[in-house]
């Protein structure tokens, strides 16, 4: 847990000590310098999203994570806050390409859902109907959201949903999110804003 | 709110309570709490159909610089000087008709909606593919959002507006009554201009 600084106030008289200012100059300057942070990504595509069913993410990889607040071995869907503030928080994730690019696709963040797209109260969303490109690669279906948090506590946390209602030709109405390398920007992840 | 201007230390200064207040105390106070009003809906508003409407916001989540405590609910007065980061999300309720589409105005005659404003941020719009056609049998819900930065003086006023061309009117979501933010917008100070 991060420790949000909480500037002194000086008194007439105060001779400043060596823990003082680490305290209130160091310690602040380098909380502001690296907030809280956090940013995961999977290194393997996501299969079988079934059509209309809204499906909570999991994520294998951090990218950033400054304060702990995700874990790679269990709840791996959960990005915790363990500094309590308001945060910055988005997602974005890049559908599979069909040829026939019918239907919608969504994304949606909540928090304190237990992996229930039913429990938990909305942080951000977006959705969005495909788009039809004609050519490749450009017609996979991108689909992103930012917004920021209300007051999070301590131990609170987000997770991202996903939804679509491709109908494919490959005889599923399963559809697969795309992996998230280096290159592609297939990320979920918040930032400490404010206390 | 005011913004920190930090001393430039010369030899032989000698530290005050005033100097390391004002030099380390207050300039951390505002790291930690900049300017920013982050507004929400409390329930739905109903939009007309082809045509702009400012919406209401009505639920505080963030307000630290009163921008949005004067005016009308509409409303963000900037109060401190400064290059701002513009955000705003609108969730349309489920509708398989038309388009939508969100924009940022700076409104330069308070109190008159659309007269004298300029759009502060492009329009986005969803909801839509090349040919127009119909996309799915799913009713879903249709989410844009729009992020700009610009520079604004203390006084300039700014909304949010939205459109539709469902056929009809629309619901704008909104339910921070339940916790849920569905429909926001976030105005929040970047850096000094």
């Amino acid at each position: 847990m991060a420790t949000v600084p909480a500037p002194r106030t000086w008194a007439p008289g105060e001779i400043p000590t060596a823990a003082q200012f680490n305290t209130d100059i160091k310690d602040a300057e380098n909380f502001y310098k690296t907030p809280p942070s956090v940013s995961v990504r999977n290194t393997t595509n996501v299969p079988d999203v079934a059509t209309e069913t809204w499906t909570v993410l999991t994520w294998n990889t951090d990218v950033v994570d400054t304060d702990a607040m995700h874990d790679t071995g269990s709840n791996t869907s959960r990005l915790v806050a363990k500094t309590q503030g308001y945060y910055y928080v988005f997602a974005r994730i890049r559908w599979e390409w069909h040829t026939d690019n019918v239907g919608a696709r969504g994304i949606w963040i909540k928090k304190n859902s237990a992996g229930s797209a039913a429990s938990g109260t909305t942080v951000t969303n977006d959705f969005r109907h495909s788009c039809n490109w004609a050519s490749t690669p450009a017609n996979r279906h991108g689909v992103g959201c930012t917004g920021f948090t209300s007051l999070l506590a301590v131990n609170d946390y987000l997770e991202c949903f996903v939804w679509h209602d491709q109908d494919n030709l490959f005889g599923s109405d399963a559809s697969e999110i795309w992996h998230s390398d280096t290159t592609l920007q297939v990320r979920f992840g918040m930032v400490w804003v404010r206390y | 709110m005011a913004v920190p201007i930090l001393r430039t230390w010369v030899p032989g200064d000698m530290a005050t309570h005033g100097m390391l207040n004002d030099n380390i105390r207050e300039p951390v106070e505002f790291q930690r709490d900049r300017p920013w009003c982050f507004m929400s809906r409390s329930s739905n508003q109903s939009i007309g159909n082809n045509a702009w409407a400012a919406v209401d916001w009505t639920s505080t989540i963030v307000d630290n610089d009163n921008m949005h405590a004067g005016g009308t609910t509409q409303e963000f007065t900037i109060q401190t000087a400064g290059c701002y980061e513009l955000k705003a999300q609108a969730t349309f309720a489920g509708n398989l008709t038309g388009r939508r589409a969100l924009r940022w105005d700076k409104v330069t005659m308070p109190g008159t909606v659309y007269v004298g404003t300029h759009t502060a941020s492009g329009t986005n719009s969803s909801c839509t593919i090349p040919d127009g056609g119909a996309f799915t049998g799913n009713t879903v819900n249709t989410a844009l959002e729009v992020s700009t930065y610009r520079v604004f003086s203390p006084g300039e006023v700014l909304r949010v507006a939205v459109w539709q061309n469902s056929g009809g009117a629309l619901d704008l979501w909104g339910d921070m009554t339940n916790s849920n933010i569905w429909s926001w917008a976030s105005v929040r100070w970047i850096a000094s201009s």
